[in-house]
């Protein structure tokens, strides 16, 4: 699964959420890490944490 | 001594002429070699800057107002094969060929970024293609990032339906000539976002187009 679609998993309101200019800012540099939360700053959800992100089921 | 000398021609053997005023009427004026420094019309034979303060070239910061010089210029390009990448997360683009990289300033192989060596002005022209992109996004989008952080997101396009063929930006930033480095990334909320490689819709190039 995705990460934006674990994202949604955990909160769905976000499902019409913009990831691309919005105050949350999914990146991937290319150098084989992967996809991550590069900025979080939505006024009232919290960042989820990664073991979060981790019990997300496929 | 003042005054005036006419001749066809003067000649000092292996010592300098020297003239207090320094107004020489000529044809032309020849070193001692035999090579032609000044010609009739005032042109300069081939010559050589001996100056200790710019060690004998002129560097690109000591060019005038409204002159070219040889700062950095780059292109590079997507050729063979996609560049998929995860719906919804803003991606660094892999360009995998390089066109013309005039200081060898860009890394296609490990950071896919451009580091100038030259301070100064810089534009840059980034031109991708979603053609491959799978299912139909809603949002794409492209931009650049300057040490890591965002510098210019846009254009970015928005979508009832369908999906996107290419899109064009251009943005200007100043470059240290040592750390600052740029990278282009890209944005699309379709299913399977894919840059299509095409040497022609996606590419990036940048140029010096002044000092710092």
């Amino acid at each position: 699964m995705t990460l934006i679609k674990k994202i949604i998993t955990l909160y769905p309101e976000l499902e019409t959420f913009d990831f691309c200019m919005g105050s949350i800012r999914l990146q991937d540099n290319s150098d084989g890490n992967g996809p991550y939360i590069a900025k979080w700053e939505h006024p009232t959800l919290a960042r989820p944490t990664q073991e979060q992100l981790d019990s997300v089921e496929e | 001594m003042a005054g005036t000398i006419i001749v066809d021609r003067l000649e000092s053997g292996t010592s300098n002429i020297t003239i207090a005023s320094p107004i020489v009427v000529s044809q032309s004026i020849y070193a001692n070699t035999g090579n032609l420094l000044i010609s009739a019309n005032g042109t300069l034979g081939p010559v050589s800057v001996a100056n200790t303060s710019i060690a004998g070239k002129i560097i690109q910061a000591q060019i005038g107002a409204g002159v070219a010089g040889t700062g950095p210029a780059f292109h590079v390009n997507r050729e063979n094969t996609p560049q998929s990448f995860s719906s919804g997360v803003w991606t660094k683009i892999q360009f995998n060929h390089i066109v013309y990289d005039t200081a060898n300033n860009y890394d296609i192989i490990t950071n896919h970024r451009f580091t100038p060596t030259v301070a100064g002005y810089y534009i840059f022209i980034l031109v991708v293609n979603f053609g491959a992109s799978g299912g139909d996004p809603s949002t794409s989008g492209i931009g650049i990032y300057i040490n890591g952080d965002v510098y210019r997101y846009g254009p970015v396009r928005y979508f009832s339906s369908g999906k996107l063929g290419s899109i064009t930006a251009t943005y200007g930033a100043i470059m240290n000539g040592t750390s600052d480095y740029v990278e282009p990334f890209i944005y699309s909320d379709g299913a399977s976002p894919a840059i299509t490689p095409d040497t022609a819709q996606a590419a990036f190039e940048g140029y010096m187009v002044r000092s710092a």
